[in-house]
Order: structure tokens, then sequence, then C-alpha cells
């Protein structure tokens, strides 16, 4: 369900009451209320009208992070070395102002060795050492994700940004225009940014195959 | 030699360098001119008929004196930022294919235009052109899908800049909340402060969801519309124009204001009682 944008609370809910301590279950949890803070879920929560008896469970998008903090949290102390953990924790707290915590984590979810969890540690870092108004290094970051996905925007709009509040408007449009050159196909043009709410659901395969491994190595 | 100094919405043309090397630079009088977009209404009837002596313009403050004042003189260019999301499609998109040629029907010979577009992904369909034909042809070839990047769009057109000392039109139309852009409102606000559009937002989404819209256009002196259906955009387009093509262009050598940083604006109509929208400042150097 998460693949298609159905995130629903009332499944992590279950889950939590059934394995409290199980480190993906407090994952996936906290990438649910990561999701729900975003824009997505928090414009539809204000467009509609609901008796004051009827809750969805989605709160505001600071209690939504402040829930996916802990959750993330949780989950590495269980997994240490859960690196996508810690890079969607750095990116939690880069969103509630918190950069050099962020940049820490970010900098641990560097050496994962899927590239697409890299691409995500760099891009983010990018954002995070902008925050802390480090140019140089978010500079560096943003380049490195946009040589892990170089069909992909958003390291060039990062950097294109970058430019432009240095003064180098001349330097800022030349980035647009490598934007403008990349293709313009759906297909060729992959951005991993824009699947991040659900880019987590992509281990589910090997998790429920993994479950399915040990319920028949159960004894009958 | 015309020279932008500043890009902020406001052109600066220079004549020699900014007064140089001290703590606190301040601008040299009779050196640079600083442009700006005015918008004079009164119960909602553009003003006209206006001169240099009529306006009042204060720089972070400090009065300045009105040079020159032009009406309906300079060509535009005029850019459209369009959302072609999956929101937009069927009646949707047509609605805003004829809107979009309503508004190249009226542009005057010298006008220049150019068409990007935004999902998720953010595509420059044609660059600034007086060829309108090619406009049209790409507006007619848009095809909707994905997501919508409002604000990386919003950036992206911001960089078309042609940097000609011409008067940029930025014309926005979004249906869709914003769920794909990396960069954030604050970021993009920050930029436009460098540019030299007056941006115009068309929007059918509520406050909360427009906020950046309302809020880009607010600094650069445009306007945001809100409309409840893509029925009458055309109609909508066509106002924006023709208030565009209405709008005063006055500007003034900044004496006595340091000459680097934000310069907030605040323009008036000497002993009346109207409406004058501008632009909220700009920014002078890097």
């Amino acid at each position: 369900m998460t693949r298609v944008r159905n995130i629903e609370l009332v499944h992590f809910t279950r889950a939590l009451e059934l394995f409290p301590n199980d480190p993906e279950v407090l994952f996936f949890a906290a990438s649910a209320h990561e999701a729900f803070a975003g824009a997505r879920t928090q414009s539809v929560m204000r467009s509609i009208k609901v008796p004051r008896d009827v809750s969805f469970g989605v709160q505001d998008e600071d209690a939504e992070l402040r829930l996916a903090e802990q959750l993330y949290k949780r989950a590495i102390e269980r997994n240490p070395n859960h690196l996508e953990a810690r890079i969607r924790l750095g990116r939690v707290l880069g969103l509630r102002g918190r950069h050099k915590e962020a940049v820490d984590l970010l900098r641990q979810g560097q050496v994962a060795t899927e590239p697409v969890l890299q691409y995500y540690a760099h891009l983010f870092l990018g954002s995070e050492f902008e925050a802390l108004g480090n140019g140089a290094d978010a500079r560096q970051s943003y380049e490195r994700a946009a040589a892990l996905a170089p069909a992909a925007q958003s390291p060039l709009f990062g950097l294109s940004r970058l430019a432009d509040q240095a003064g180098d408007r001349e330097g800022a449009r030349e980035l647009i225009a490598r934007v403008f050159a990349l293709a313009a196909g759906d297909e060729e043009r992959v951005d991993p940014w824009w699947v991040y709410e659900i880019v987590q659901a992509r281990s589910l395969d090997g998790l429920l195959a993994d479950l399915h491994r040990r319920i028949a190595a159960l004894p009958k | 030699m015309t020279t932008r100094l500043v890009a902020a919405g406001v052109v600066v043309l220079m004549g020699g360098a900014v007064a140089p090397s001290a703590q606190q630079p301040t601008f040299s009088a009779k050196r640079e001119s600083v442009r700006v977009d005015v918008l004079v209404t009164d119960r909602g009837k553009v003003v006209t008929g206006l001169g240099a002596s009529d306006f009042e313009v204060r720089d972070n403050g400090v009065p300045q004196t009105v040079e020159l004042v032009s009406f309906q003189q300079i060509p535009l260019n005029v850019f459209l930022a369009f959302d072609v999301s999956s929101s937009v499609s069927g009646e949707r998109l047509m609605h805003l294919q004829n809107a979009g040629h309503a508004l190249l029907d009226r542009l005057a010979k010298d006008d220049r235009s150019a068409l990007l577009t935004f999902s998720h992904t953010v595509l420059l369909r044609e660059g600034l052109t007086g060829a309108t034909a090619r406009i049209r042809q790409a507006l007619t070839d848009v095809q909707p899908y994905g997501d919508t990047a409002l604000v990386d769009g919003a950036y992206a057109a911001i960089m078309l800049d042609p940097l000609d000392g011409g008067r940029n039109l930025l014309l926005m139309f979004s249906d869709g909340l914003d769920t794909a852009s990396w960069l954030t409102p604050e970021r993009v606000l920050d930029s436009a402060k460098r540019s030299d559009f007056v941006v115009y937002g068309v929007s059918s989404r509520g406050p909360e969801d427009s906020k950046f819209l309302e809020d880009l256009t607010e600094l650069t002196g445009g306007t945001t519309l809100k409309i409840e259906s893509t029925r009458d955009l055309s109609a909508t387009f066509l106002k924006i124009l023709d208030e565009f093509r209405q709008r005063y262009l006055i500007s003034y050598s900044p004496t006595g204001v340091p000459a680097g940083g934000w310069h907030r604006l605040d323009v008036r109509v000497k002993g009346r009682r109207v409406m004058v929208k501008s632009r909220a400042g700009y920014q002078a150097g890097a």
C-alpha cells in the first residue's frame, strides 16, 4: 500500500502493538509519519471537514515530524546499522531546524551501499549545509548527488540556488540551462527525490519473502 | 553602457561603478538608475496620465526624486509558466491552451514571449522569442502528467530573466498543490528579490495551498487571482496582460541609501487617495 501512496496508519499502529521493538516496524511507522507531515497529506487534512468525534489520526506537520523523529530514533537504537533510518532521521531533524544534528546523521548515511540512499544523503546534506551557511560543502554535496543521478533535476536546482545566493546569477542561470537540457521524457528523466515518500517500500518484497521463509521453517 | 548592478525586479542602469570600498558604500548620485513597475488604480480602475512629479518614492524610507515615467512604451517580455501536472487534463487543459492562445493574440508586434511548463519535471518549451507561432505550437503540444513542482518551476522561470532592461511579466498558472519541488519557498522568494519580474499568479487552490504564489506575487508587485474554474481562464489572462500594460515604469537614481542589501520601496501618488502597487523592494549588490 505504501508503494502506491496508500499509507494507512491503522496498520502501522497495530504492527507497533504487536512488535514494539522491531526495527523495521519502527522504521516503516516513522516513514508513515514523515509522509503525513508532507504537503500532500497536510493539504488534504486542511481541506476536509470532519465531525468532532471523527479523527483520521493525522496531526499537524510539527507533531507528525516529532513522531517520525521518535520512531526513527527507536529504530536506530534497535538496529544501529539501519542507514536508511539515519538518512531519514537526518532529513526530519533538518525540517525541524536542527541542522547540525541532521548533518551528523546524513554523513553517517553517506556510506550506504545503495546508490539511491547515497543520493538522498548527499541531496539532503546539500540543503543542510546551505541552511548552516556552508556554501562550499553544500555545493560539494549537491555535485555528488548530481553525479549519482545525472538525469535528476533536484541537485541542479540546489546548485543553481547556491550560485544565486552567492551573487553569481550567471552561474545560476547556466545550471538551470542544464535542467532544461535534461531529457524531456519521463522514462529517461528520473529523480529519486520524486519517489522519496514511497521508496522505502522497495525492500518490502524481500522482507515478506524472509517472513515466509521463517514461517515455513517453524515446527509444524 | 547599460549594465545591471542589481537584479531584483528593479534594474539598475549604471554609468559607472558604485561608490568604492567604504564600510557602508552608498549609491553615487546620478550614476545608477532603479526602475520600478507601478500599477495605480482608483476603485479598481487604472489611473492614467500621471507624470514623474506625481510620484513619491522612498527607498529604505529616504525620499527619492523620480526622473522618468514611461507608460505603454516599452515592449513586453511575457513569460508563461504553466502547471501541466495530471490534474490539468481534459477540459482544464483545453481552457489553459485557449487562454494562452488568447493572450498571445493580444501581444503587440514588438512583444516577446516564452513558455515554461512544470509538472514534477520543469521544461522550457520555448525560450523568449518574437515568433509567437512557436509558442503556440509548444502550447498545443503539451501533454499533462505527473505531480506539481510549482516552487521549482517559479525558480526556473525567474532564472530566464533576459537581463535586457525590458519589462518582464511572469504569468504563473497552477491548479495543484506542490508535492515535488526540491527548493523551498523561502529560498525561491529570496532569489526573486534579485529578479526583474513582475509575477502574476492564477490559482484555483485555497489560501493555505497557494501561499507561495501569493508571497511571490506580492514581493514582485503582481497579484494572485483566484479562480473557481478554468472556464474563464482566457478572460483572466487577458485581464492580467491589460493590467500589466497599463503599469507605469518609473525610475530614480538612489541617493542617501546604502549601495548593497535589501532596499524597501514605498511608492505613492502625491495628493491622491489611490491604490499603488509595486514590488516590495529590491536586493542591491550580491
